[in-house]
């Protein structure tokens, strides 16, 4: 009995991965549209991370304008974590963080861009700082 | 010849494109040298990472002659944009990592480094925090963000090691 238990959460957790990691992105924002507040941080950041890479692709393939849109949703998707971890004072410090590694990812992709091409990137960094320094503010009751 | 007003207006002109820059560089935690440096190493792994363990090194010497320089009055401040500054490179220098391993390049070299200097970063780092310890009003200021610098190298440290331990790996079996 133990052992079918055992090989039965084996099977869900396997299938459970694999669901996951094939999730597309429009699953992933209708999952975020259907979460509870406080589950809402982790799955806008991972939409935000999903963009970023995307937007890194999209600039290496010369696609600006789309690599552009895809920036833009990686500052509304973060902008959605921020305001979703203070609402439910929840993941606060991984959502920093998260942010933290963005923004430094998109300091990079920046450095590799025409000059024309930097300023949406800067601004998209240095909004993704701002969020980070709000989150730290309520970290510490600041912004309370 | 250029009369007093059009000299005046060049200069404006010349005022107005430097502050536009400027803010358009403000969140950057690299100098225009730096990225220079960086460009001109966008394809070599070892080059890139190499620029990077220097620039994070840089940083963690300027920390530390500020604080021993007795005339600097705003150390609370300078220790936290300096540590600021510091963590913002050791991140571009992990997400660099992550793109070459995207990319499949052979790592095992610069990562030596790398893993060299994250032991000195560490050491570093921890007797900043012995000393800062003994200070606590001054520490508040910045003591959060030395424990994210020290949490993230700490972190650097065992992913490096783990990157290099499969890259190894990979490496015999190739050979095999």
């Amino acid at each position: 009995m133990r052992l079918r238990i055992r090989i039965f959460a084996v099977l869900v957790a396997a299938s459970l991965l694999a669901s996951a990691k094939t999730e597309t992105l429009q699953e992933l924002i209708a999952r975020e549209e259907a979460a509870k507040v406080e589950d809402r941080p982790a799955l806008c950041t991972e939409i935000a991370e999903r963009q970023l890479k995307a937007a890194d692709e999209l600039y290496t393939a010369g696609k600006v304008e789309e690599a552009q849109a895809a920036v833009k949703d990686v500052v509304t998707y973060s902008e959605k974590a921020h305001d979703a971890a203070i609402q439910s004072g929840k993941k606060l410090k991984n959502t920093e963080i998260d942010f933290r590694k963005m923004a430094a990812k998109l300091r990079d992709i920046k450095r590799s861009l025409n000059f024309d091409d930097q300023t949406p990137v800067q601004e998209a960094a240095d909004r993704l700082e701002s969020l980070r320094t709000d989150l730290l503010s309520h970290m510490f009751g600041k912004g309370k | 010849m250029i009369s007093t007003s059009g000299k005046l207006v060049r200069l404006a002109l010349a005022m107005l494109l430097l502050s536009t820059a400027w803010a358009q560089r403000r969140g950057d935690p690299l100098n225009p040298l730096e990225e220079d440096q960086l460009r001109d190493a966008a394809q070599d792994p070892a080059e890139r990472l190499k620029l990077y363990i220097v620039f994070a090194r840089t940083r963690l010497t300027s920390l530390e002659q500020m604080r021993a320089d007795p005339k600097v009055t705003d150390r609370a401040q300078q220790t936290r944009d300096r540590l600021q500054n510091l963590l913002d490179v050791y991140d571009e220098l992990n997400d660099n990592i992550d793109t070459f391993v995207e990319r499949k390049a052979d790592l095992r070299k610069p990562l030596k480094a790398v893993i060299e200097a994250d032991t000195e970063f560490q050491a570093k780092l921890r007797a900043l925090k012995s000393s800062v310890d003994a200070n606590k009003d001054e520490s508040k200021q910045y003591d959060f963000l030395l424990t994210n610098v020290l949490d993230a190298v700490d972190g650097g440290v065992q992913d490096h090691r783990q990157l290099l331990n499969q890259q190894e790996e990979a490496a015999k079996h190739k050979k095999k």
